[in-house]
């Protein structure tokens, strides 16, 4: 990596990871508050008065983890979310929402958070600090002679030596920069693990979830059609009557100027082509023909092909053994892939990027990532809302990764149902 | 006569530009989108129009609502909507107004330049140029349970042809009979379908579509 790339990527990310880190301490030790609270609340609960206390506890618990949520979302640019039995559960029966994995893992998460994150923020914090006592030596030996020996390692007590730790202070900085941003990814990533439930959500919800995809689903086949049909009327059938008013044209010319019908039969052909040209387009927008004949594989090769940015592909090769997903799934990870790739063109900045595509029995993996500017969001329309619906209807998951400063990273996941 | 075109598609705008000039006639704008054409028909007051319903930004009928609009602002403001596919609620819209210069077209009738041409005369003199699309649709609708039963074979064709806005000795060169037979059905088809007799056509038109309609 050159140096300039390595210092934007350590520099353009120091202020978010130490905002971070520092947010971290207080909620770490706010969260040793609570843990106590929690732990003294669990032991009141065995004379019974506990119980009148728990929801507030449990309430006060959920909001330090969501707020700490909201924050890792926001470091790592992705989504953390997790799914709690019912809202009011944990006010009308505290027990029960006992039981809930997501509020247990919030509970472990508490007690990690509060020991192991709390001291690496403390280490963070701390190795900061000693950049800036060696990056301000010249100043403590001149406006404090005495402390000067108590200040850094070595004693201060020439100009020579004054600038030389302020220099020692440099690599220091930039050294304790890189620990901040190392360690609050580090800490983002842990709570994440932690603090994402998805497994064993309840029935009901599940329900729910799958009826709104479903619409989704419908929706955008809704659209999807409306689209190929104004496209057809507008696009391919205008351009075939064009030509018909050409020919027209030609006929009443034979008449009265013969002499120009050669010149307007090259117009008509040129424009009879034009329309086969937008039929041909827009029949590859309803279902490539490369997907039918040659399967995802060539034609996902085919895209990164024409792709503007340079675009390397890393494909399974022992997927070829593999059968064919259905045609549906195939055609939806061609368009999540084609509609990745779309916005690498046009919004990523970058100048390269990577396919990864692995086709398993269960499921179609991909994985689209790029170098450029990152800072991709779902509202910008960038057409991720589109895919995550498209994938969201086959019951996938897609999941975007886009820190400002990139890289930006698309994983997306669709069960074959086989 | 200076006219005014709205459609969308390129290809085909450039054709209609290509063919109305070649005709002689003047255009004195071209409009690619609904919102601009209403400004654009006040603006200009075209002799004539030629109008694609279906228009961006929506594309649903920005194109038959501005038309309609216009038409209410200057009267008999001459205009031929051209339509992807016939929707007679589209016609009862253009016609609710007044029958005088208007035409509803599908557009692929545009590929026969001759009577394109000659349906963007008819309506430039005010005078009507429907669809024969348009018209069957409206008399299969009608047929089997009224009047229109009552009419022979070749009245109906006679009553067709007066629909969509021709005149008698272009009904009678289409049926291959005399004029005087056209006038003879004629008659005979007021008297069946009780319209009052009148020498405009349009007005004519207007009674005919009226009764279908009703």
């Amino acid at each position: 990596m050159p140096a300039r790339e390595l210092s934007r990527r350590l520099f353009g990310r120091f202020p978010q990871a130490i905002g971070y880190v520092v947010l971290c301490l207080g909620t770490g030790l706010a969260g040793l508050g609570v843990f106590y609270l929690l732990v003294v609340t669990l032991a009141l609960c065995l004379v019974g008065t506990g119980f009148l206390l728990l929801p507030v506890v449990l309430r006060l618990l959920r909001r330090v983890a969501e707020f700490h949520r909201r924050r890792v979302s926001r470091l790592l640019g992705a989504e953390v979310v997790t799914y709690y039995r019912g809202v009011d559960a944990a006010t009308r029966r505290p027990r029960l929402s006992l039981r809930d994995p997501a509020v247990r893992k919030d509970i472990v998460w508490l007690l990690a958070h509060s020991i192991l994150g709390t001291t690496l923020c403390v280490a963070a914090i701390s190795a900061c600090g000693g950049a800036v006592n060696w990056l301000t030596a010249p100043l403590w030996w001149r406006l404090a002679p005495r402390e000067r020996d108590a200040v850094i390692i070595i004693t201060v007590d020439s100009w020579p030596k004054a600038f030389g730790a302020m220099f020692v202070g440099v690599v220091y900085a930039v050294v304790a920069a890189a620990i901040v941003v190392a360690l609050a990814r580090v800490h983002a990533l842990g709570s994440r693990k932690v603090l994402v439930t998805r497994a064993r959500v309840p029935l009901e919800q599940r329900v729910q979830e799958l009826s709104v995809t479903r619409a989704e689903a419908l929706d955008a086949h809704d659209a999807e059609l409306r689209r190929i049909e104004r496209d057809l009327h507008d696009g391919a059938q205008a351009g075939i009557v064009a030509v018909s008013l050409r020919l027209g044209m030609i006929k009443r010319a034979l008449k009265a100027r013969p002499e120009q019908v050669p010149e307007m039969v090259d117009a008509t052909q040129q424009l009879a082509q034009q329309a086969l040209e937008s039929l041909r387009q827009l029949v590859r927008g309803i279902y490539p023909p490369v997907l039918i004949d040659r399967g995802l594989i060539d034609a996902v090769r085919a895209l990164t092909a024409l792709n503007e940015v340079p675009t390397s592909i890393d494909i399974e090769d022992d997927a070829a053994a593999a059968p064919r997903a259905p045609a549906a799934v195939e055609a939806a990870a061609y368009f999540v892939v084609s509609e990745a790739l779309t916005n690498v063109a046009k919004h990523s900045g970058a100048d390269s990027a990577l396919v990864r595509l692995r086709i398993g029995e269960r499921s179609i993996s991909i994985h689209v990532e790029d170098n450029g500017r990152g800072g991709a969001s779902e509202h910008a329309g960038s057409g991720i809302m589109g895919v995550r619906r498209r994938v969201a209807a086959f019951d996938g998951t897609t999941e975007l990764v886009s820190p400002p400063g990139g890289p930006t990273v698309l994983r997306v996941e669709i069960p074959c149902g086989s | 006569m200076r006219i005014l075109i709205a459609e969308d598609n390129a290809l085909l705008r450039e054709g209609l530009v290509l063919l109305l000039e070649g005709e002689g006639h003047e255009i004195c704008a071209t409009v690619d989108n609904g919102t601009d054409l209403l400004p654009a028909l006040l603006e200009h007051r075209p002799d004539a129009a030629v109008v694609d319903v279906r228009l961006p930004p929506s594309f649903r009928d920005e194109g038959l609502r501005a038309v309609v609009e216009a038409r209410r602002q200057i009267p008999e403001l001459p205009v031929l909507v051209l339509s992807q596919y016939v929707e007679r609620a589209y016609a009862g819209e253009l016609l609710a107004q007044s029958a005088s210069g208007v035409g509803y077209l599908l557009k692929d009738r545009v590929g026969n330049t001759e009577e394109f041409l000659e349906a963007l005369d008819r309506i430039a003199a005010g005078g009507t140029a429907m669809d024969p699309e348009v018209i069957s649709q409206l008399m299969i609708r009608r047929a089997g349970d009224d009047p229109l039963s009552t009419l022979t074979q070749r009245e109906r064709e006679v009553l067709a042809l007066m629909a969509e806005g021709q005149s008698n000795p272009v009904i009678a060169k289409s049926l291959f009979i005399a004029e005087s037979s056209v006038n003879k059905h004629i008659g005979s088809i007021f008297t069946k379908l009780d319209l009052p007799t009148s020498a405009s056509g349009h007005r004519r038109v207007l009674a005919v579509l009226t009764y279908l309609r009703a």
